[in-house]
């Protein structure tokens, strides 16, 4: 795998008081680091504030990697199969975060009553995937860190 | 439209929707349009998020097919089927009620056999032979050996009136009534014993005076034979039968 940064870029979206809202995009160098962007943005965003009277609820700074090799546009029609990995949380594990992510067919289950549905949550390279997610500190939505794997199964994209 | 969750969610209370695991993957894709932020009113996303989360989360999990192994486990496995894979056996390869039922049955064990119905061993029967036999008869044979205990009997009347017990009580007096009967026999002979000893004591009593009596206060240095012969040498020349002829 090997994809190349593109040009960062940022987006700050406005509402007015009738609580319409836009949004507005733009670059910045990819030699700002994390902190002199999002010090720069939320500069930018004050300022523009400033200007419409709108609020600003929200901005962010992306740095796309793209692989500049593979050529040609995606299809518009999405992969039809994923699988949906359930993770427990770590606070409980009676509650769980769910992740939509490819998969090796090689690890369906071949037996047992989900057969050909769910995964095999013990398999050594699946669980080097979600091992990935459960550690370095990766969470939710919601700021839940997640915890360990518990099942999988296939998700038909609907 | 954009949707919130019921007031009455969580209500506790849960249903149990059969779905084809074929249809998991197309159900799970479903429900998973509703992860969308913009499904949601405003305010309600995360609530709505994790409620849904955990409702696909559920969806391999099996639930009625381990209640109904929680079910089997109970009911037990018959040994005749106890090396078949568990994903390979039938409700028919468990154990019935009616099995376990007659097991019980079995268990107890027939005290007398009928020649219309047999009589089945009971929990009383149990706590009758730990008694040594009905609880107001052991208190009957206690009480007995008690009083001839505290009367100072002799061992041989106690072995004699645990005897006549177990005489009369011999159609149910086994370890309890025995054990009781031992401890008694014991006790007798204990008493038995401490009697000799004191009439030893008074023996040696008696003795004492007797010879208080011949000798007096002080112990003699002599002795009878000494006073008669003096301090003559035994010969046959000083035997009375040598003197008689």
């Amino acid at each position: 795998m090997s994809l190349d940064l593109q040009q960062p870029t940022y987006r700050i979206t406005f509402r007015d008081a009738n609580g319409d809202s836009s949004s507005i995009r733009g670059w910045f160098p990819k030699t700002w680091n994390e902190a002199t962007a999002m010090a720069a943005v939320a500069g930018l965003a004050n300022t523009l504030s400033g200007i419409s009277g709108a609020v600003v609820v929200h901005y962010s700074v992306t740095y796309p990697y793209k692989d500049l090799a593979i050529s040609g546009r995606s299809n518009l029609s999405v992969i039809p199969v994923l699988s949906r990995y359930i993770f427990q949380l770590s606070s409980d594990s009676t509650l769980h975060e769910s992740i939509l992510a490819p998969f090796d067919v090689s690890w369906v289950e071949t037996s047992g009553p989900l057969a050909g549905i769910a995964l095999d949550v013990t398999n050594s390279d699946l669980l080097a995937f979600t091992g990935v997610i459960s550690s370095d500190g990766w969470c939710n939505e919601f700021g839940d860190d997640i915890g360990d794997v518990e099942s999988a199964h296939l998700e038909e994209t609907v | 439209m954009r949707v919130q969750l019921p007031e009455a969610y969580p209500s506790g209370t849960c249903v149990l929707v059969p779905i084809d695991t074929g249809l998991v993957p197309l159900i799970s894709g479903v429900l998973a349009q509703m992860l969308a932020a913009h499904r949601w009113k405003a305010g309600e996303y995360e609530n709505g998020y994790r409620a849904i989360t955990e409702v696909i989360a559920a969806m391999t999990s099996l639930c009625a097919q381990q209640l109904v192994q929680e079910i089997r486990d109970l009911r037990g496995v018959m040994p005749a089927y106890a090396s078949t894979p568990v994903d390979e056996r039938t409700s028919a390869m468990y154990n019935s009620l009616n099995d376990l039922n007659q097991w019980l049955l079995d268990m107890r064990g027939i005290m007398s056999d009928g020649w219309f119905t047999d009589t089945y061993t009971t929990l009383k029967d149990v706590v009758q032979v730990q008694r040594g036999t009905d609880q107001s008869t052991a208190a009957s044979i206690w009480g007995v050996v008690r009083e001839a205990l505290l009367a100072g009997s002799s061992g041989a009347s106690i072995i004699d009136i645990i005897a006549g017990f177990l005489e009369e009580q011999e159609s149910t007096a086994v370890q309890g009534g025995l054990l009781a009967s031992l401890l008694a026999v014991t006790a007798a002979n204990a008493g038995i014993v401490q009697a000799m000893g004191i009439s030893i004591l008074d023996m040696q009593g008696r003795l004492n005076d007797v010879l208080l009596a011949l000798r007096g206060a002080t112990a003699p240095d002599d002795n009878i034979l000494l006073a008669l012969r003096g301090g003559l040498d035994v010969s046959a020349g000083l035997s009375i039968a040598e003197q008689l002829t």
